[in-house]
C-alpha cells in the first residue's frame, strides 16, 4: 500500500486519496485489506501469491477524475445517467469516480465551480477524463453558448488539452443532434470535429443487424479505429427462485463463449475498414496465443484481452510469446503480416451422395 | 442415499490429495531454500475432504510459532514442523473458513509490519511521548495545584 508518487501528487485531499488511504481513515488496517485480497484471489481462482499484487494495486488506486462539460444540450444525457441502476449515480460518484466538474450535479457554483475544473486539470494532468454532452456552436465566434465568459469552443480546447481521453455522450455531442439540425442556426458541430488530436476509437456492438454498414458510417463520421466487439446481451435464471441471477436482469456476456461471433464481426468490419486503413482492435474471448492469431487473421491489427485476465493476470506475456513463436514457425517477421491474411474457402457445389 | 449422508461419507474419506499437496509444498520449500523464491498453495481451490485436510495437518505437524489475528473476523497462522512452511487460515465473522493457504516463505506477509505503518507508528509514538512529557496546563482557579520552581 506504499505510494511512491505521493510527493509528486502534492497535498492529499479527500478527492485524490488512494483507496488505501481512504480505508485507513475508516479504520481498515493494512492486514485486514490483505486478508480481503486473499479472499478475492481465492474466489477468482488466482494463484495465492496474486493476493499481494491485488492488495498493492487496489491500495494505490485512485478514483478516476472526470470533468463533465455540458454545451448545447437539453440535460437529457445527465437525466439518463442519474437514473442508472448498476451502478447508481451515488455509487458512481462516491466510490468509483471523482466527478470534479458537472454543472447540474456539482455543489460549487460561479467562480468556485470553474476553480474546481482548473484544479482537477492541474492535479490530474494527463490522467483525467473529459465527458462531453451537447454540441459546440461555431457561428458568430461561438456567442450562442458561453460558460463563465468562455465560449464552448474555448472551454473544450482548454479542458481537453491535457485529458487522457474524451468521451462524447449522446447524439448532440456525437453528431450535432437537434442544435445541429438544418438550418443549424448556431453552426453547431459534434465534438469529433473539434478534438482531432486524439484518436477516435469506436467500439462496435455485436447487437446490431449490419455491423459492416455501421462501420462504414462511423468511418465517414471520423472514426480512427474500431474495437470489435462489445459484449452480447444475455441472461441467466435461478430456477429455484425463478428470478434472473443478475440484479439488472440482463447483462453483457463476455469470454470464450463469444469468440466465434467476435471473429465473424471482425472479419465483416475488416471488409469495410481495410480500404480506409482503419485498424481494428479484435476482442471477445481471447485467452490463448491461437485465439489472438485467429483475430489477427480475421482482420485485427491489435488484440484486446479482458476476461482471461481474471483467470490469469499474467496471460499477456504468454500470448505475446505464443504469437512470436507462430511468426517464427511460419517465417514471418512482423505481426502486421498476419492482419487479414485469412484465405476464405472457395465454395464447392454440393456433391450428390448417390443414395 | 440422502444428500447429507453422502456428503459426510465423502468428508470422512481420504483421497490421496494430502500427499500430493505435501509433495508440492516440498517442491516450493526446496525453491525457497535454493533461491529465496516464496510460494503458496491455495487449499480452498483444491477438492480436499475434511479427512484430507486433517491428514495434511498431521503430515505437516506443528512448529514453534502460532499467531492469532483479529482482522474483520479471526485469522490463525502457524508455522508447521517444517520451518518456512506456514498454515494461514482466515475465518469469516461466523467462524467459517473464508480462505486457507499454505505459504512457503520466511515470514507470512500478513504478520509483517509494513514500512509505511512503521513510519506512521514512529510518528505516533513520538507524539504520544511528547504529550506525556509536556507539563500539564494549570486549571484556572485551582488553588490546590502545587507549583515547583527549579
Amino acid at each position: 500500500m506504499s505510494d511512491k508518487n505521493a510527493a509528486a501528487r502534492g497535498p492529499v485531499t479527500a478527492a485524490n486519496k488512494t483507496l488505501g488511504e481512504a480505508l485507513s481513515d475508516r479504520g481498515v488496517s493494512r492486514r485486514t485489506f490483505l486478508k480481503f485480497a486473499s479472499y478475492t484471489a481465492s474466489i477468482m481462482a488466482l494463484p495465492p501469491t496474486a493476493a499481494t499484487a491485488i492488495a498493492q494495486g487496489l491500495a494505490n488506486a485512485r478514483r478516476q477524475s472526470v470533468i463533465w462539460l455540458s454545451f448545447q444540450e437539453c440535460t437529457g444525457c445527465t437525466e439518463s445517467i442519474t437514473r442508472a441502476g448498476t451502478p447508481s449515480i451515488e455509487d458512481l460518484i462516491f466510490d468509483f469516480i471523482s466527478l470534479d466538474y458537472h454543472h447540474t450535479l456539482q455543489n460549487a457554483s460561479g467562480h468556485l465551480a470553474e476553480l474546481a475544473r482548473e484544479q482537477a486539470m492541474e492535479e490530474n494532468k494527463g490522467e483525467y477524463l473529459v465527458i462531453v454532452d451537447g454540441s459546440v456552436p461555431l457561428k458568430d465566434d461561438g456567442v450562442y453558448s458561453t460558460i463563465a465568459g468562455m465560449t464552448n469552443l474555448q472551454m473544450l480546447q482548454d479542458t481537453v488539452r491535457n485529458a487522457k481521453a474524451v468521451i462524447s455522450v449522446g447524439s448532440c455531442a456525437a453528431f450535432g443532434g437537434i442544435p445541429g439540425a438544418n438550418p443549424n442556426p448556431t453552426g453547431a458541430v459534434p465534438i469529433s470535429d473539434l478534438v482531432t488530436g486524439k484518436p477516435l476509437i469506436t467500439k462496435l456492438s455485436p447487437n446490431q443487424t449490419d455491423i459492416a454498414e455501421n462501420a462504414r458510417r462511423c468511418i465517414e463520421a471520423g472514426s480512427d479505429a474500431f474495437a470489435v466487439i462489445n459484449t452480447l446481451m444475455g441472461m441467466a435464471i435461478d430456477i429455484e427462485s425463478r428470478t434472473p441471477h443478475i440484479g439488472n436482469n440482463q447483462g453483457g456476456l463476455s469470454g470464450p463463449a463469444i469468440k466465434p461471433i467476435a471473429l465473424l464481426k471482425v472479419h465483416q468490419v475488416y471488409q469495410v475498414a481495410r480500404d480506409h486503413g482503419i485498424p481494428i482492435i479484435g476482442q471477445g474471448g481471447v485467452t490463448t496465443p491461437n485465439d489472438a492469431i485467429e483475430f489477427l487473421l480475421a482482420g485485427a491489427t491489435a488484440v484486446g484481452v479482458g476476461t482471461a485476465l481474471f483467470y490469469d493476470p499474467l496471460v499477456l506475456p504468454k500470448i505475446n510469446r505464443g504469437i512470436g513463436e507462430y511468426l517464427e514457425r511460419h517465417g514471418l517477421s512482423r505481426v502486421s503480416e498476419l492482419t487479414g491474411a485469412m484465405r476464405l474457402n472457395t465454395q464447392r457445389p454440393a456433391q450428390q451422395c448417390g443414395c | 442415499m440422502p444428500r447429507d449422508d453422502r456428503a459426510s461419507c465423502l468428508d470422512a474419506t481420504t483421497t490421496g490429495m494430502a500427499l500430493s499437496v505435501t509433495a508440492e509444498v516440498g517442491r516450493l520449500l526446496e525453491a525457497l531454500a535454493a533461491s529465496g523464491q516464496p510460494g503458496a498453495v491455495d487449499l480452498r481451490s483444491l477438492p480436499l475432504t475434511d479427512a484430507d485436510r486433517q491428514q495434511l495437518q498431521d503430515l505437516l505437524g506443528r512448529g514453534e510459532v502460532r499467531a492469532d489475528l483479529e482482522l474483520a473476523g479471526r485469522s490463525e497462522v502457524w508455522e508447521t514442523a517444517y520451518p518456512g512452511v506456514w498454515w494461514i487460515r482466515h475465518l469469516a465473522a461466523d467462524d467459517r473458513i473464508a480462505s486457507e493457504e499454505i505459504a512457503v516463505c520466511p515470514v507470512p506477509e500478513i504478520l509483517q509490519a509494513h514500512p509505511d505503518d512503521i513510519r506512521a507508528g514512529a510518528r505516533r509514538l513520538s507524539q504520544d511521548l511528547a504529550a506525556l512529557q509536556a507539563p500539564a496546563a494549570p486549571v484556572p482557579g485551582d488553588t490546590n495545584q502545587e507549583t515547583t520552581h527549579v
